[in-house]
């Protein structure tokens, strides 16, 4: 079920992504939703459903990117697994250990990415390029802290609060039909 | 008694005069005994007026709230307007632009953004189904977003002129100078591949050349705002603030050549 609900998150995550980046653009960078994501799931979930998120995520930030190949496709999981390794022999319970964490894969992500793009023979100037690779890593692990809030929540029951009084009005209308047949 | 009509009828004159010499001397001072007396005028009525705001305070709050929620609902309504007239404008605008243009056009509403930082693209909500193939410009009418790279049935991504994937083949309007243009993620394109004596001044207006046939000839892609030497020392570069405002485009063009 947990599972599920990160796949539910990545698929939230790439609509926000795709139909909101004007709004979440801060000094023309924006976060890296999916792999913040990629980040969380893989502390979180067990190795398989996390490298199988991790490629569903990086499937889904390709098919809309224009990049001649899957890059996302590729480094995603390997996230994943470098991530799901370091997991098991060192401990990355603690929120700031966690944060710098992502901070480091977003980082090794977009030096990933510039790189490619600069020695496929296209033009980024400097400052273009530190803007991005400094910036929208430090964006990603601040969206990052979000989403483990958010899924803290979650996982604590304080969202199903506000679920139980549906559920009660679901049941209600249930048996009134049924009472009506 | 004589005596004392006459002593009257002194004192009476008398007075009419005073009230004479008053009254053609009070205009001229009329202003600033205006300015001295309004403030002792005015604070019998501030205190009716507080006296009566302690007395009604329920009904006037009552109203107060009223007259709030009337004031967001007619805010919220002002804005639903605004922006239905910026859009109805900017339509007027594309229709008449589509209506000039020598070539058949297509519009279409951006619907998505590029998901990563190092790329710029736009989706857009028609495709193949509304006769747009790969390699079509795109175009708004202040001038060259980019072009269409991918197509599906309903919809369809172009590169932005911003995306350093993307080259345009370009010339100086003034001059006729040629260079190759390039996005570099910024706000600015890069022209490159200018000769040392290329004549470029600032402020310079940009234009597809139409030498690729890639483009039409003559779009408008922008302004000159900086000239400087390449880092080889082969040449020349200009950057070009782009015509159109890239980050907040709406609406589109696709070029059907």
């Amino acid at each position: 079920m947990k599972n599920l609900v990160y796949a539910l998150y990545i698929i939230i995550a790439g609509i926000l992504q795709l139909g909101l980046p004007g709004y979440l653009r801060v000094f023309g960078v924006q976060p890296d939703l999916l792999l913040a994501l990629v980040v969380m799931v893989s502390l979180r979930s067990p190795a398989g459903w996390a490298v199988g998120l991790s490629l569903f995520a990086g499937i889904l930030k390709d098919i809309f990117s224009v990049s001649g190949f899957g890059i996302n496709t590729l480094l995603f999981p390997l996230w994943s697994i470098a991530i799901l390794n370091l997991n098991r022999k060192i401990n990355v319970e603690h929120d700031y250990l966690r944060l710098a964490l992502g901070y480091i894969i977003a980082f090794l992500q977009n030096m990933f990415c510039g790189f490619a793009l600069s020695y496929s023979g296209r033009f980024v100037p400097l400052g273009v390029f530190t803007r991005i690779l400094l910036l929208s890593s430090l964006y990603t692990t601040v969206t990052l802290f979000l989403f483990f809030r958010i899924d803290d929540a979650r996982e604590s029951g304080q969202f199903s609060r506000y679920f139980i009084p549906v559920r009660g009005w679901a049941k209600k209308i249930r048996s009134r039909l049924t009472s009506h047949k | 008694m004589f005596k004392f009509k006459n002593k009257n009828l002194i004192r009476i004159v008398s007075f009419c005069l005073l009230l004479l010499f008053l009254s053609g001397l009070i205009p001229s001072v009329r202003h600033n005994y205006l300015n001295v007396l309004k403030y002792p005028l005015v604070l019998p009525r501030l205190i009716g007026s507080e006296i009566k705001g302690i007395i009604f305070y329920h009904r006037n709050f009552i109203r107060y709230q009223a007259q709030l929620n009337e004031i967001d609902a007619l805010t919220q309504r002002l804005n639903a307007l605004g922006e239905t007239v910026l859009e109805n404008a900017r339509l007027h605008d594309l229709l008449s632009f589509k209506e000039q243009q020598p070539y058949k056009t297509v519009a279409a509403w951006v619907v998505g953004r590029c998901p990563d930082s190092w790329s710029s693209c736009i989706i857009i909500d028609k495709g193949s189904r509304s006769g747009i193939k790969r390699g079509m410009p795109v175009i708004t009418p202040l001038g060259l977003v980019g072009r269409i790279t991918e197509v599906s049935r309903d919809a369809a991504k172009a590169v932005m002129i911003n995306d350093p994937n993307l080259n345009v083949s370009a010339i100086v309007q003034r001059s006729r100078q040629e260079g190759l243009i390039s996005g570099t993620l910024g706000n600015n394109l890069i022209m490159r591949y200018l000769p040392e004596e290329a004549n470029i001044k600032l402020q310079d207006i940009v234009l597809t050349s139409g030498l690729n046939r890639a483009y039409p000839k003559g779009l408008a892609i922008g302004t000159v705002v900086d000239i400087g030497q390449e880092f080889s020392g082969l040449g020349r570069y200009a950057l070009i603030k782009p015509r159109v405002s890239l980050a907040c485009v709406e609406e589109v063009l696709v070029v059907i050549p």
